[in-house]
């Protein structure tokens, strides 16, 4: 769809903006991070090859961010949405950024929904917003996903043990995809039925998990045994990228694309995958930063 | 410096609120689905960091997009979980299964001894199974699926059928979770909510039912409501008039106001084959609510509603302008928000909607709808209405 409105290698700011408005604009591009806590996103959860190739689709390079917060929180908490908009914050006043475009990854774009839901939140937000471009979602947990719910074990045993296996992050719990269900009805924007978010939010979608030692391809980045994987696959539907459903990746804002449509030799992108410079995917990012 | 700015805003919405004063109405009575707060809890400030600036946003809604409120979440289990001690396991538990490719779960809990795949034993009819695939902690995590430390998964081939199971582990010591999970399996427990929210010392109701192959499963069932701080209680639970069973409760007066959902645990046995269920539900203490006027400015496309706060903290209205379309539908063009800190007493927020998000050929009368009043502060949904202020 996306494609189809802004054509397949064209930016959607070269049809929308005027030549003038062009040159008057800034552009930048944050990374925003899934689940954890990060010190270090650009080496330990991007990768440089990712951020480089990227951010080389500005006209100038040097405007990025890569966001490091806690998202072990929930998405509302002020060490989650709250650090993201102080970092991007930051970002657009260091640099006069007028256009930003957001590349989450996972439960990053849970965070930045929250951000674009409830715009009255927090003081910062509607700067925020009114300087975004667009958001690119690259495998949004947004409907969460059963490995959440599998993961918490069936919590009432946990609390008549006394939490003794392991009490999971907010993050975690957030993810179940009936509290998605709930935060989608109740908090969050974008998703059917519910009023569309204010700013576009374009979901990159991994349908598949190409898991061999014997095929090269699952080593870029992705996961170089199927031991794990063959039983967590009994949690999934068919089309998952090993995480996340698509039925969750694609709940949320509008789908940009599904990833053998347009990988290189229509290689699926495992959620490990989506994150890294896999099969041309950075090269995708970088054209749709070019103005 | 943020106290003085406040109190000019507030200041201004008061004499703002004034000046229409002639212009008050009452806002469309409550439907059904509605959620109207028919008391007001006071509670202590909220803690943590809490924004009080007033902040007000809109944007622009395609009016050719239809909204709807989204159905309560429909759990389906396929599962269920239950504790055991070493001493179970040693000699042996009965795990009941109801198709091929059973996944057995196994946890320990803390100061349990974590096991591995070869100190098991599968069992059915005296015969020992063999396990088709497993996998422990290292390769789950490495997958994606944090799981507990010490768990195993072993997952049943297909050659196995429904029937009753022993797992054994001569070897275990401490106390055990196990977990039954049959994906391939038509045994299925059903649970939705009536609503997606609710308020302290509300009524609430889960419609439970179990099926096998599509058809109604014989069913019983206890449920346990679990707070999001995570205490609980048990909840009763009935046949329904339509079929299948429900468990409906009233909600605590004292609901923690703890950040997270709530859930109804419903624990059932289906056709002799155990089934858990989850559902969520976001539960509010009434901390405020819509005084039930409003006043608008029909030129400027602005919305006042008086608030009543018997709770200091942030709130929050919100609400989407329908507008009439030239074949007199009403249809959605613009959504607005309205936030600011209140303490205990009157107040006033505002939806200020833009002219320029209505489009040409849509004008007045206008709705107000999914008008909605929350506590940001304690990310509690306090009052909703379909349909909120005609003008």
């Amino acid at each position: 769809m996306r494609d189809f409105a802004c054509g397949a290698m064209l930016s959607c700011a070269a049809l929308f903006a005027t030549p003038a408005a062009s040159a008057a604009e800034v552009y930048g591009v944050a990374f925003v991070h899934g689940t954890g806590k990060q010190t270090n996103a650009y080496q330990d959860y991007w990768q440089p090859a990712m951020v480089n190739n990227v951010r080389a689709g500005l006209p100038n390079p040097a405007n990025y961010v890569v966001v490091n917060c806690d998202f072990t929180k929930y998405m509302w908490d002020s060490a989650a949405a709250g650090c993201l908009a102080g970092q991007l914050t930051g970002f657009i006043n260091a640099k006069g950024i007028t256009k930003l475009t957001v590349i989450t990854h996972s439960n990053g774009g849970n965070v930045m929904r929250w951000i674009l839901s409830n715009p009255t939140y927090d003081s910062r937000y509607p700067n925020i917003i009114s300087r975004i471009r667009w958001v690119n979602a690259l495998a949004p947990s947004s409907a969460g996903t059963p490995l959440a719910d599998a993961v918490l074990n069936g919590n009432v045993f946990e609390t008549s043990l006394g939490w003794l296996l392991g009490y999971k992050n907010d993050a975690v719990r957030m993810q179940q995809v009936s509290w998605m269900a709930t935060y989608n009805a109740n908090n969050l924007y974008g998703t059917s039925g519910r009023p569309a978010l204010p700013k576009g939010f374009w979901s990159v979608v991994g349908t598949d998990v190409d898991s061999s030692p014997f095929d090269s391809d699952s080593w870029c980045a992705g996961y170089a045994e199927n031991v794990g994987l063959e039983t967590t696959q009994n949690w999934l539907n068919s089309c998952s990228d090993g995480f996340l459903n698509c039925s969750s990746q694609s709940a949320a804002g509008t789908v940009w694309f599904q990833d053998k449509s347009r990988m290189a030799g229509s290689e699926p992108l495992s959620h490990n995958q989506s994150r890294r410079a896999c099969f041309g995917l950075d090269t995708i990012l970088r054209n749709d930063l070019k103005i | 410096m943020r106290t003085s700015k406040f109190a000019a805003l507030a200041a201004a919405s008061l004499v703002f609120v004034a000046g229409l004063a002639s212009a008050a109405r009452p806002l469309i009575p409550a439907g059904a689905s509605d959620q109207i707060p028919q008391r007001l809890a006071k509670l202590p400030a909220p803690g943590g960091e809490i924004e009080r600036k007033p902040v007000s946003f809109s944007w622009a809604l395609d009016p050719a997009v239809a909204l709807s409120e989204p159905e309560p979440f429909l759990a389906e289990s396929r599962e269920y979980w239950q504790t055991v001690e070493a001493g179970e396991l040693s000699v042996g538990v009965g795990l009941p299964v109801s198709a091929k490719g059973a996944l057995i779960r196994v946890s320990p809990a803390r100061g349990a001894a974590a096991l591995k795949t070869g100190d098991f034993d599968i069992m059915q009819g005296g015969r020992k199974i063999a396990i088709a695939h497993a996998a422990g902690e290292a390769e789950l995590r490495k997958a994606g699926m944090d799981v507990s430390a010490g768990t195993q998964v072993m997952k049943l081939g297909d050659d196995t059928g429904p029937g009753r199971y022993t797992l054994r582990a001569p070897k275990a010591r401490g106390a055990y979770l196990v977990h039954v999970f049959e994906p391939r399996s038509d045994v299925v427990l059903h649970a939705r909510a009536d609503r997606n929210h609710a308020l302290a010392g509300g009524d609430m109701r889960v419609a439970i039912s179990g099926s096998r192959a599509g058809k109604g499963a014989r069913l019983q069932s206890q449920a346990l409501l679990v707070s999001p701080d995570g205490s609980s209680r048990n909840v009763p639970v009935r046949a329904a008039r339509n079929g299948g069973m429900e468990a409906v409760f009233k909600l605590p007066d004292d609901a923690s106001t703890t950040k997270g959902l709530w859930e109804l645990q419903v624990f059932a046995d289906a056709d002799g084959t155990p089934r858990d269920a989850r559902t969520a539900f976001a539960v509010a203490q009434p901390t405020a609510k819509f005084a039930g006027i409003f006043g608008h400015d029909a030129d400027a496309l602005r919305v006042s509603l008086p608030v009543e706060a018997a709770s200091a903290g942030r709130y929050e209205a919100r609400g989407t302008l329908y507008a009439t379309a030239r074949d007199g539908s009403l249809r959605p063009v613009s959504e607005a928000h309205g936030a600011a800190w209140m303490e205990a007493g009157s107040g006033t927020l505002v939806l200020q909607f833009a002219r320029a998000h209505v489009p040409a050929g849509y004008g007045a009368p206008y709705e107000v709808r999914q008008l909605e009043l929350n506590d940001q502060s304690r990310m509690a949904p306090l009052e909703s209405r379909e349909r909120g202020a005609r003008f």
